[in-house]
């Protein structure tokens, strides 16, 4: 019994480790991959990614068409902004913010980029 | 975890209402970067989120969790975790970057695929509307919630999800050539009434819960 427990207690804690340290973390790749760029761009479309909850916004910047990759949805109306945008939709972020605006018409709308999703 | 959650999670994504009942929901110890996490029969989650009074946002994370929680229920702890474990290394050992490998999960695949389901009903206002007509209502027991949740998840979620399939296979039918494909054909329409059957169990489920 006491050896049954043992082990549970030893893959709880390589689970709890892998969590911590081998899993990706998606606020790693946002902090890598979103939070360093400067938006000034146009949204030219947006598409589901093939894992549920991720999208991606393919966006206009002097000239050039970029696409930010792995935008998670499932989450508060405050994060959601990919369920928001839509083509012609102006995007402003600053480089190392997490916080970016959507322009469209004359209403600027406020939305930050998640950071967090469940394991 | 109310049972009323556990109700319509069960008749949305067909979880095991037991699974989702026999949970330990314990805040924080979640590791950082992460919202919720799921070892054996607890599910941490992240204290930031406490602050939090989003139900959209809270139930299409317990949707998230509570899949692995039936998972585990059906697979046992080790098998889910060797598995779990087994394809995400494999993913890396293939030159998989970090969240491919772990996206390329099949339970996080299904987990996902789950809460964006959760997340798809809560965005249409009506669906929200009457999801918390039945919670907020003070006239009713908990058990009777609960049974109106699962009935608005059979009818707005799980049916739905089997009628597009069905559309999608009677589409593919009419796609294939009746001598060079007719194992397949009736391998689709084998499935067409095994969904159809389910359908209609459906119907009757929704009426019974709302008896």
């Amino acid at each position: 019994m006491l050896k049954h427990a043992t082990i549970l207690l030893t893959i709880w804690h390589m689970l709890f480790l892998e969590g911590c340290f081998l899993f990706p973390s998606y606020e790693d790749y946002v902090n890598s991959n979103i939070k360093p760029l400067r938006l000034r761009a146009v949204v030219v479309g947006k598409a589901e990614e093939e894992t549920g909850c991720f999208g991606l916004i393919v966006v206009k910047q002097d000239q050039i068409i970029d696409t930010l990759h792995r935008i998670y949805y499932c989450t508060t109306p405050n994060n959601g902004i990919w369920g928001y945008v839509r083509p012609g939709d102006s995007l402003f972020k600053e480089k190392g913010k997490l916080e970016v605006f959507v322009k469209r018409n004359d209403s600027t709308t406020k939305f930050i980029f998640a950071t967090k999703t469940p394991l | 975890m109310r049972p009323t959650i556990a109700g319509f999670l069960s008749g949305a994504l067909g979880l095991s209402k037991a699974a989702i009942l026999n949970t330990e929901w314990v805040f924080g110890g979640v590791p950082s970067g992460y919202g919720a996490i799921t070892i054996g029969s607890t599910v941490n989650f992240d204290e930031d989120d406490l602050s939090n009074n989003d139900i959209a946002f809270w139930v299409e994370t317990v949707g998230h969790e509570s899949t692995h929680r039936d998972d585990i229920e059906n697979q046992g702890f080790f098998s889910f975790y060797w598995e779990y474990l087994r394809q995400y290394f494999s993913g890396r050992d293939t030159k998989e970057p970090h969240n491919e490998a772990y996206e390329n999960i099949d339970a996080e695949k299904k987990a996902y695929g789950n809460q964006k389901q959760i997340d798809q009903f809560f965005s249409d206002p009506q669906n929200y509307d009457d999801f918390m007509g039945v919670l907020n209502n003070k006239s009713l027991s908990d058990s009777k919630k609960s049974d109106l949740l699962e009935a608005l998840g059979i009818e707005r979620v799980a049916s739905p999800s089997l009628n597009n399939l069905a559309v999608g296979l009677t589409n593919k039918l009419q796609s294939l050539d009746q001598k060079t494909d007719s194992a397949l054909i009736k391998a689709i329409n084998d499935l067409l009434s095994y969904i159809n059957t389910a359908i209609s169990n459906d119907q009757k489920n929704i009426k019974k819960l709302r008896s």
